[in-house]
């Protein structure tokens, strides 16, 4: 079983995302905000980090720069950006940051959250 | 093409000061015309505090008389107001067309050519009637030079936002420029839209869940018709007409009853 957070401050596309990766057989854990989010990635272990960008508290930049900053001792594994934020500025922040991949969420299907999912636990 | 409003406007406010001049030079109710003024000026008060767009047209017109009484109450060309006569065009020029302001000027002309030569001397009667006629190209410059503004305004109200945030925060200088705000946060409810409508025709769920999921839709839909309501008040100078019983897209009843206060995406 695989280790999933979802980092998600729109309720329903956060509870959408639950459902399905929970369907597929992983524990999801949910963080509605970037702040709750980094310190939930901080203490480690996630396999998958599915992250937003434009979030209060702490944007997803803002999660990717703490977690750079003060990495967990249990490290964690591939972070997907997920975002409506859909510009290169935001994307190279993103892959500079230690994002591992970036997807529109306007483009996507609940299928293709599978796939990249799937994709990242290799 | 000239639209029936304009000609029909272009007419009344022509033949707005041929019916005060008419009705000043009636000896019987001349004496009244001051009177008639501060009635119609009760009217104009009272009016200023009724909001409704119907109303523009009778509140113009109402203000026009006024002024046109006062004018005429007071002496027509020795008035001390009559310096109100070159503002009035003026006005109508921006508030509606210029071809009203020259319907209202050409009457106005008509009405002081019978008395060229009488009110002061010849020279000063016609020097006074072209300066009348120098307001029509001033109205047409002034109102070129005003659209030329709001169209600016405009321009720099969609960038406005840009003022004051680092270069070093990415999403904010995004976000900042509202046609990119505009466009994430109508791609945000669209998205969940798109992918719940996915998660109901592929998924196996309950009809609890479907039905949460049918009512998730609905609200979002709503929430993404309100925020482009909300751009188009912004940022246009039209006003996006709502029905008095639209209800808000931010709160509904899940299906065990519980209401939901819906998280919008913030507009950073």
């Amino acid at each position: 079983m695989s280790k999933i957070l979802i980092v998600e401050d729109d309720q329903f596309i956060r509870e959408m995302y639950h459902l399905i990766l929970t369907k597929d057989g992983h524990e999801v854990t949910d963080a509605l905000d970037g702040k709750v989010g980094l310190a939930m990635a901080q203490e480690g272990g996630f396999d998958v980090i599915l992250l937003d960008l434009m979030m209060p508290n702490l944007d997803g930049l803002g999660f990717l720069q703490g977690l750079k900053d003060k990495p967990p001792a249990k490290k964690n594994g591939t972070i997907i950006v997920l975002s409506n934020l859909a510009y290169g500025d935001a994307k190279q922040k993103a892959l500079d940051l230690g994002a591992t991949d970036f997807l529109v969420k306007a483009d996507l299907d609940p299928k293709d959250v599978r796939e990249a999912v799937k994709k990242a636990l290799g | 093409m000239v639209s029936f409003q304009v000609i029909s406007k272009t007419v009344l406010y022509f033949f707005f000061p041929l019916f005060v001049f008419g009705l000043s030079s009636i000896s019987g109710i001349s004496k009244y015309t001051l009177h008639i003024a501060l009635l119609c000026f009760i009217v104009a008060i009272a009016l200023s505090f009724v909001k409704n767009a119907k109303l523009a047209l009778i509140k113009t017109s109402i203000n026009s008389l006024l002024i046109l009484l006062l004018v005429g109450a007071t002496g027509w060309f020795l008035s001390p107001f009559f310096f109100l006569l070159y503002l009035l065009p003026m006005y109508l020029g921006f508030l509606y067309v210029p071809s009203v302001a020259f319907g209202f000027l050409a009457a106005l002309l008509i009405i002081f050519s019978f008395s060229v030569g009488d009110e002061v001397n010849l020279s000063f009667d016609i020097m006074t009637l072209l300066s009348l006629l120098l307001v029509i190209p001033l109205v047409i410059y002034l109102r070129k030079k005003f659209l030329i503004l709001k169209q600016t305004d405009k321009d720099i109200l969609i960038l406005e936002e840009e003022s004051g945030i680092k270069d070093t925060d990415t999403i904010a200088t995004l976000l900042a420029n509202r046609v990119t705000n505009l466009g994430v946060t109508i791609r945000q409810p669209l998205s969940f839209i798109k992918q719940a409508a996915t998660v109901l025709i592929e998924e196996d769920l309950s009809p609890k869940e479907a039905t949460e999921y049918l009512k998730r839709i609905r609200s979002t839909a709503a929430e993404s018709l309100k925020d482009i309501r909300d751009f188009e008040g912004d940022t246009s100078a039209n006003e996006v007409l709502e029905n008095s019983t639209t209800k808000s897209p931010e709160t509904f009843d899940f299906a065990g009853g519980k209401e939901l206060k819906k998280v919008k995406k913030p507009r950073q």
